[in-house]
């Protein structure tokens, strides 16, 4: 299956077309508990449905590519979002709550400096906000 | 042999892991002598199944489905040797986390796939 070669992130604002991350990381996580009773067996119990989270991470952002995840970060900080990712699914995303702000790390490389950053979102069951 | 979780079927693990226990408490004296009781008499097993980097989409869209019933109760999973288990998620991992890397320097999108899921009998 063809890999989007892109990352869309649409607020109320804009769509934010991101490039292709190098790290990409999604997580799958349905709420349960798993309990042992007396005699050692263990036992699993659902609490509810399932959400997701995705994390992203560029090495080598250029200027122009790290101010479009920040137009990004700002629409993902205030609102449900829309994100595509790279098999083309849509979710509606935030930030992810242990992720308050976004930090850049600056690289030197032989074509100047370049930024490596990382941001990490989480699933709602809100709706898109449109 | 192809595995399956709850009838999802899924790419050949790179490695595979079953190991078993039998629920039992140990426990060491005063005076320094241990002794051990069998709170029962049923082995347990536990499963790991890793893929390095072949981790495909199908089989992303079939986990999800997978790891929802493993976290509602017992599902059944075929293992490599095509042994049947009962088995739920492992208490060490409520969730499930696929992660890609891109190669660098290469003309097109070339992406390399890694997962790890634990699992544990159900009896």
């Amino acid at each position: 299956m063809a890999l989007n070669t892109i990352i869309e992130i649409q607020d109320l604002g804009a769509t934010h077309t991101l490039p292709p991350p190098n790290e990409y990381e999604e997580t799958y996580f349905r709420a349960s508990v798993v309990g042992v009773n007396a005699v050692g067996k263990p036992f699993v119990q659902a609490l509810g449905g399932g959400l997701y989270e995705f994390r992203l991470t560029w090495h080598l952002m250029t200027d122009a590519q790290m101010l479009l995840v920040q137009q990004a970060w700002d629409g993902l900080s205030s609102q449900v979002c829309r994100y595509e990712g790279l098999f083309s699914e849509t979710r509606n995303v935030t930030r992810h709550e242990d992720q308050e702000s976004v930090q850049a790390v600056a690289v030197k490389t032989a074509a100047g400096i370049r930024w490596r950053v990382s941001i990490h979102l989480q699933s709602t069951t809100k709706a898109y906000e449109i | 042999m192809t595995i399956s979780i709850d009838g999802n079927t899924f790419t050949t693990p790179t490695g595979y892991e079953i190991s078993y226990y039998i629920p039992s408490t140990a426990r060491t004296h005063a005076n320094g002598r241990a002794f051990v009781q069998g709170l029962d008499s049923t082995e347990i097993h536990e499963f790991s199944l890793r893929w390095e980097n072949n981790f495909s989409q199908p089989d992303q869209s079939a986990m999800e489905l997978a790891f929802y019933a493993l976290c509602g109760g017992s599902v059944v999973f075929v293992d490599p040797q095509g042994n049947s288990w009962n088995v739920m998620r492992h208490p060490d991992q409520d969730r499930f986390t696929v992660k890609a890397v891109r190669l660098y320097n290469v003309s097109s999108l070339y992406w390399l796939w890694t997962a790890e899921l634990k699992m544990i009998e159900a009896i």
